[in-house]
């Protein structure tokens, strides 16, 4: 458990460290388009989705307990 | 008569040209300049506000996992473990809705109040939840989540 969330926080850590680096490449010129804020935004609506679907599945685990229809 | 025919022919080539002009204009007219500051500086606002919030995700599904993982060990009862998921799916509903609406935003007024909604559920999440589960491996990830919760803070 601890050596999985060590993984977990060095791995969200260079993810911290990404987003500084993409904002200061944001400070030049770059012209964003809606394809880059639609490529963004399918990242982070991912996490948030499989989020839905265990909860769901977890939910309906504790409301059917043996597993049958 | 050939004459006539060809006077009416091109009576509607003009008709239709005018058609597609007029359509054209409006079109462009309604669509919004994506070279516009504003819009340009919507986008980029919205692509970090974006990375922000995947980080919370992630960090938000490392806490499921662990959340899950100690229910089935015991560790946690199943009115907890219960409540904790069925708060989980709201938060998760309500962040993709946001999501969808930072999306389509194009003016930066109604960017940061969505991203305000977002903000408010997830910290309300963790201040509810951390003091709950204090003393496990949820109490670092939620710390996460406040950590990249505070650089969505620092783009508003």
């Amino acid at each position: 458990m601890t050596a999985e969330m060590i993984i977990a926080a060095i791995s969200l850590a260079t993810k911290l460290v990404e987003m500084f680096k993409g904002r200061a490449k944001f400070a030049d010129g770059t012209v964003l388009t809606q394809e880059h804020v639609d490529a963004a935004w399918r990242h982070a609506d991912a996490p948030f989705e499989r989020i839905a679907d265990r909860a769901r599945a977890e939910l309906d685990k504790l409301n059917n307990p043996g597993g049958t229809p | 008569m050939i004459n006539r025919r060809i006077s009416l022919a091109a009576l509607v080539i003009l008709a239709s040209t005018f058609t597609l002009a007029l359509s054209a204009t409006s079109c462009a007219t309604l669509r919004p300049n994506p070279t516009d500051p504003e819009i340009q500086q919507t986008r980029k606002l919205a692509v970090q506000i974006f990375k922000a919030v995947e980080i919370a995700g992630s960090a938000l599904e490392t806490v499921q996992t662990i959340e899950i993982q100690m229910h089935d060990a015991g560790t946690i009862d199943d009115v907890t473990h219960g409540t904790f998921q069925t708060r989980l799916l709201m938060t998760a509903k309500l962040v993709r809705t946001a999501l969808v609406q930072i999306q389509t935003a194009t003016r930066l007024p109604e960017l940061k109040n969505t991203l305000q909604v977002v903000i408010e559920n997830l910290t309300d999440l963790q201040t509810t939840y951390a003091p709950k589960f204090a003393n496990t491996a949820i109490g670092p990830a939620l710390a996460i989540i406040t950590a990249s919760l505070t650089v969505v803070m620092s783009i508003l």
